[in-house]
């Protein structure tokens, strides 16, 4: 029902309604990488962002600068990400609690400071200017805003069908094992370090995938796009959302594109206001919206049941 | 010590930690068939001879054999596929799965693909063995403390090991449970897994075991059947704290 309302609501809708939601799918893309790190590496990783950064770079520098078409662009883009991925995974992954998460707290902060200082290539804090929507493929064009949100809305979808065939499978049962309790893991005979850096490729991978509407999506790109904040806010949305089902950070992003917009409040008070929603939500939904959803459809079927 | 029938061969590994000799010297072997049991009085050792064998950390001298495999300086995921299966002291599960997909995690990782038919017919032979039938589809961490210990010793079995180690599989059971488990241990056995295990509880090691190896102080003190082991002047010393010519 959900995705029905999803796929043909741009046709009912305006062109800056067109662009919130294909914010909110964008975004959701991101949150479900985090969601992925969350749920099947274990753990925060506050580097996201820096794959969302690669992808984003790679694709639109070789799009503009050595003439790529985009499809083109696309998987060398995502290949570069899984390759940085599984790097730093095999660097940082041995590392426990809060050391994973300072590596990668800093790792992302290299690259943001590669992208800025590298003017040759990705024209610096300057940014990126000009970047054209996808070439049409195979009939289809994406140089419309529906028709781009059609193109982000598949992207996401594939992701999140992906996503539930990878859990159902031997692979992500492996990765839940290692999840669960990673000692336990390997000593039923799960090479846990593969699995973990596995997990974290596949998040980067979703990530990378967001990062490649990013450009197209935005016209520009920008090293200030990628700071601690857009990693901050993937991990709010798949929080707000609920990391234990697919549809939460598609939730959550919704919720976090929305609230502001409908309170149209300052973008100076966002990081705050983001630090005391993921508080909030931690203390009293720790389920997220989704889990809410769900305790409140329990709730009303036996409110239901009572009054018979 | 080159019996033919030894499965599990440890050769005087040691252990220290920093400063501290953990373990010293200890050789001993478990024979296919048998029920070994390791005791020792606190601090003697025997956990951590029990993680060395098991793989959890390297030893800092001496080597491990399963028949003429090395398991030293193996990964434990590689000393499981070799068909050494152990649990934990407190029991390790994954907690927000089901007791049968605790099984079948376990299933799936010491096999090739499956056939969902087969897959299924194993996790309910194991859940049958421990008699967690009825509690196949319960959260794995919602458990009552003797189930989650069953359910450690069923992950460990759906490997079907040939080598099977237990952590103190005794450890907070009451007597009857503990004559329970005891059973247990010997029906696994009569599968042909071989056991070696690590237990404080005297009388369960004494009426379980085949023989038993006693550590004190890091070193291998006595080595017998139960009988010898409870007449040995040095078993009852290292326990008692006496000494001898007092």
């Amino acid at each position: 029902m959900f995705t029905i309302a999803m796929l043909i609501a741009p046709l009912l809708l305006g062109d800056y309604q067109a662009y919130l939601l294909t914010l909110t799918v964008i975004w959701a893309v991101l949150a479900l990488s985090m969601a992925i790190v969350l749920g099947l590496a274990g753990q925060i990783n506050l580097g996201q962002a820096a794959f969302v950064a690669i992808s984003a770079y790679t694709s639109s520098v070789l799009r503009l600068r050595y003439g790529l078409d985009f499809w083109l662009a696309a998987p060398i883009a995502l290949g570069a990400v899984i390759i940085v991925a599984a790097l730093m995974g095999l660097l940082t992954l041995r590392l426990r609690g809060p050391f994973f998460i300072l590596v990668m707290l800093a790792f992302a902060e290299i690259v943001r400071l590669l992208i800025a200082n590298w003017q040759d290539v990705t024209n610096g804090p300057l940014g990126l200017r000009d970047i054209a929507p996808p070439e049409p493929l195979l009939g289809l064009h994406f140089d419309t805003k529906i028709g781009f949100y059609y193109l982000s809305l598949v992207v996401l979808l594939g992701c999140m069908v992906g996503l539930s065939l990878l859990m159902r499978s031997k692979i992500g049962r492996l990765l839940i094992g290692v999840r669960e309790d990673d000692v336990l893991a390997e000593f039923v005979g799960i090479p846990v370090m593969r699995n973990k850096v596995l997990g974290l490729c596949i998040g980067a991978f979703v990530a990378g995938l967001g990062g490649l509407l990013l450009g197209p999506f935005l016209t520009i790109l920008a090293p200030s796009q990628f700071t601690l904040f857009a990693s901050v806010d993937m991990i709010v949305m798949a929080v707000v959302g609920g990391i234990a089902t697919l549809a939460g950070p598609l939730l959550g992003a919704a919720f976090l594109v929305y609230v502001p917009e409908l309170l149209s409040f300052s973008s100076e008070y966002r990081p705050a206001m983001m630090g005391a929603l993921l508080i909030l939500m931690t203390l009293f939904a720790p389920q997220g919206l989704a889990g809410l959803a769900s305790k409140l459809r329990i709730a009303l079927t036996r409110h239901a049941q009572h009054d018979e | 010590m080159t019996n033919s029938a030894a499965l599990l061969r440890v050769d005087s590994i040691a252990k220290h930690f920093g400063g501290v000799q953990a373990v010293a010297d200890v050789s001993l072997q478990v024979n296919a068939g048998e029920i070994l049991g390791l005791i020792g009085p606190n601090g003697a050792g025997k956990t951590t001879t029990f993680n060395l064998i098991s793989g959890r950390f390297p030893p800092s001298g001496g080597s491990v054999w399963l028949e003429d495999v090395r398991l030293t300086g193996l990964r434990p995921d590689r000393i499981a596929a070799l068909g050494v299966a152990r649990t934990f002291q407190g029991t390790r599960l994954f907690p927000q799965l089901t007791v049968a997909e605790n099984i079948e995690t376990a299933v799936m990782a010491s096999t090739k693909r499956l056939p969902q038919a087969l897959l299924r017919e194993r996790v309910a032979q194991v859940l049958g063995f421990i008699g967690l039938g009825e509690l196949g589809s319960s959260v794995a961490g919602s458990l009552a403390y003797a189930h989650r210990s069953l359910l450690g010793l069923g992950i460990a079995l759906a490997l079907r090991p040939r080598l099977l180690l237990l952590d103190e599989p005794f450890a907070g059971m009451n007597p009857r449970e503990t004559d329970d488990a005891a059973l247990m241990v010997r029906r696994i056995r009569d599968t042909g897994v071989t056991v070696l295990l690590v237990e404080h509880d005297m009388p369960a090691v004494m009426s379980v075991c085949d023989r038993i190896v006693v550590l004190d102080q890091g070193r291998k003190i006595a080595e017998g059947n139960p009988a010898d082991i409870r007449a040995d002047r040095r078993v009852i010393e290292a326990y008692l704290g006496v000494d001898a010519d007092a």
